[in-house]
């Protein structure tokens, strides 16, 4: 039994690895424009059938193919910051963009699933992996390489994200952004640059996450919603506007939803997940390292 | 007040030769018609064939090769001189598109065109059901392989026939699959999703198993959005199962492969599910466990193992078939094609193209089946008055398909002989 549990904390952080990247990009976003784009599931799903498309279909080597999909998603960035954010700002010269931009985000998003549905229809696409995996045993617990990978580009980004916003001065830029942005905008910073920067940012880093998980998940038109939730509850459960609380939190769902499938039937998964989402915002509403403050994008002080 | 004179009556009463005249020609040229659709014999006005088909959009996959089958079917006939001492078939198709809203108005379309004796509706059954409606009112004969609820039910479609087995024929299939991979000791684990069907089947396999003697020592429910089934996977090792069957969609079907090969369980047979496949699940199966990998599937899919040609009963057809591009499921396509060669049978056997006629004709076929050569691979469908499920003799009709080059719409296997 003990050997299954292991198995299930590995495949739960193998996982939530890439729930903790959807939520990473999630946060970035709000964090520095207040904008929670709900159009970030679709981003993730572009990210997983152009994988297939390319990686599997095509054959194309494996880093070409990352390029090209994180390429599909500071596009699918730039596309949804002109659509959905732009023209509130244009039109009304809007800085707290938080309620506004619920409805376009959310139109947007429905919009990019409908077509991509429409485009690949209901079927499954397996997507082949990118790397050998065969599981490392270490005392009777497998360890699937892929997992491995996963993880890896998950902490590498939030280490290099640390350093450019830490030692850059964009990064500077970004972090008075995402700290206060009337502030900002008063101080003659060109935040409305930031937040494009910051839609581009975070839409790559979902198609990445697209990417990671497509040989877990196969690509199909319908994995968009379920992985848009997993990334929300990931930050919803460590805190929103906190980079740290997005990986910690990303983990933390991969866990439930794998490891009590070792007793428990995996439909609870998801009950398990809604549960442990109430029981912390109703603990501790900012989420588990999320610092205090309005959640979506007040100004406030974030934990960069 | 009017005073009716010789002229005022004049008209009238020309008016009256006229539309007696008219009338005359009228019920002449409908008794001719009559005489031309209903029975045919000596005409040489074409008998059309409808059909309202996904040839664009997500369905396109296996509607463009049923419509290229259908018209390979149509060439075949037409070549032989058609039917009835010369009447040759027309195939008049629309796109609908893969659209649900598009399909009533374009099976209308092709139905208000000509009068259509045959109709081959979406082979996606819920949008076939827009089609069979219109169909069942003019009482036109239609076949389609797709497989859903009702669809078979004479009371509601009686004149649809099914060109694919039914449910109950697939049990035995899968019973005798899990039975030549386990070899003597079946020991079988079962992953299925929890789709009521997929449930239904996985238990009535369940229970033929352990009535042949074999054991199910494993199985293991999981949402049709799997990712990880590691632990499903190496709950079934521990038990010490020697065939994993795999009953749902091609996302588990992968993820069930990628746990086994993960923990290295080479001893494992796989059997997935028709769902399972085709070019996309076979490529993501991992190399070192392909080829203790099978998936459920038909004669006509497989090629004997070392062949890279489709069977040589099926060469000529592949041949014909590949005057309308690549053949992508030969199945589908040969089940269309199959449907118009039934067709002409029926309108052969009957003399007729009327619907109630052929409709009989074809609910013989449980008592007397097809004359051999008749079909290109389908047996004859056993069709009954209260049954037209396609019922026939399916004892050499399925096989196990492996991961590998994808020749004609086949994939490398094994047959299958299976009792019923």
């Amino acid at each position: 039994l003990l050997s299954l549990v292991g198995d299930a904390v590995i495949a739960g952080l193998g996982i939530g690895s890439t729930y903790a990247l959807i939520a990473l990009g999630y946060t970035i976003i709000l964090a520095s424009s207040g904008v929670f784009n709900f159009a970030q599931g679709a981003v993730v799903m572009a990210g997983a059938l152009v994988s297939f498309g390319l990686g599997t279909v095509a054959g194309w080597p494996v880093l070409v193919t990352i390029a090209v999909v994180v390429g599909t998603g500071c596009l699918a960035g730039l596309l949804t910051h002109a659509l959905s954010v732009f023209p509130l700002v244009r039109r009304k010269g809007e800085t707290n963009l938080t309620g506004g931009t619920f409805l376009t985000t959310l139109g947007l998003g429905l919009a990019m699933n409908a077509v991509i549905a429409l485009a690949f229809g209901p079927e499954t696409y397996p997507v082949k992996t990118y790397v050998d995996d065969r599981a490392l045993k270490v005392a009777s617990v497998h360890i699937r390489p892929i997992y491995i990978v996963m993880a890896s580009v998950v902490v590498a980004t939030m280490l290099i994200f640390e350093l450019f916003l830490r030692r850059t001065g964009f990064g500077v830029v970004m972090r008075a952004t995402f700290a206060d942005l009337e502030g900002a905008a008063l101080a003659g910073i060109p935040v409305n640059r930031v937040i494009v920067r910051a839609f581009v940012a975070g839409c790559a880093l979902a198609a990445l996450a697209g990417f990671l998980v497509a040989p877990i998940t196969s690509a199909s038109a319908g994995i968009a919603d379920s992985l848009a939730f997993y990334g929300f509850a990931a930050m919803a459960i460590g805190g929103y506007g906190s980079f740290m609380g997005a990986a910690a939190g990303g983990f933390i769902v991969g866990l439930i939803k794998q490891v009590p499938v070792t007793w428990l039937d995996p439909s609870a998964s998801a009950v398990l997940i809604y549960a442990a989402m109430v029981v912390i915002l109703l603990v501790r509403p900012q989420g588990l390292f999320g610092s205090g403050g309005t959640a979506f994008g007040a100004a406030a002080v974030r934990d960069v | 007040m009017l005073r009716l004179t010789k002229q005022t009556l004049a008209v009238p009463r020309r008016v009256a030769v006229i539309g007696v005249a008219t009338v005359c020609m009228l019920s002449a040229a409908a008794c001719g018609g009559n005489k031309s659709d209903g029975s045919g014999g000596g005409s040489d006005e074409p008998i059309y064939l409808g059909g309202a088909l996904s040839l664009t959009g997500k369905f396109a996959s296996f509607e463009v090769p049923a419509f290229n089958g259908l018209k390979v079917g149509v060439d075949e006939v037409n070549a032989k001189g058609g039917v009835l001492g010369g009447r040759k078939f027309v195939l008049n198709v629309e796109d609908t598109g893969s659209d649900a809203t598009k399909v009533a108005p374009a099976a209308q379309k092709v139905l208000s065109d000509h009068k259509v004796t045959f109709m081959a509706p979406e082979v996606v059954g819920d949008l076939a059901k827009s089609v069979l409606r219109f169909t069942t009112q003019r009482k036109i004969i239609s076949m389609s392989s797709g497989n859903v609820a009702g669809l078979d039910d004479p009371k509601t479609y009686p004149y649809h026939f099914m060109l694919y087995p039914a449910p109950d024929k697939q049990l035995n299939a899968y019973v005798a699959g899990v039975q030549q991979l386990g070899g003597t000791n079946v020991r079988l684990a079962i992953i299925t999703d929890t789709e009521s069907a997929d449930l239904q089947l996985s238990d009535q396999v369940s229970a033929a198993v352990k009535a042949a003697g074999g054991e199910v020592v494993s199985r293991s429910e999981v949402p049709n959005d799997a990712t990880d089934l590691t632990v499903q996977v190496r709950k079934a090792q521990q038990a010490g199962a020697n065939v994993l069957f795999m009953r749902s969609v091609a996302g588990v079907c992968t993820a069930a492969a990628n746990a086994v090969n993960s923990i290295g369980w080479t001893s494992v047979k796989l059997l997935a599910t028709t769902a399972c496949v085709n070019s996309a699940v076979f490529g993501a199966v991992p190399p070192a466990i392909a080829a203790n990998y099978y998936g459920m599937s038909d004669r006509i899919t497989t090629r004997p193992e070392g062949s890279n040609v489709v069977r040589s009963e099926f060469a000529d057809y592949v041949t014909a078939l590949k005057k309308y591009g690549a053949v992508t499921n030969l199945e589908v396509s040969a089940n269309y094609t199959d449907a118009v060669r039934m067709l002409a049978w029926a309108i052969e056997k009957t003399g007729s193209t009327d619907g109630d006629k052929l409709k009989a004709a074809l609910e013989t076929l449980a008592t007397t089946p097809l004359p051999a050569g008749t079909t290109v691979w389908t047996v004859s469908p056993g069709w009954s008055s209260e049954k037209h499920t396609f019922l026939g003799d399916l004892t050499h009709w399925w096989a196990l398909a492996q991961p590998g080059a994808n020749v004609d719409g086949t994939y490398q296997g094994v047959e299958l002989t299976v009792k019923y």
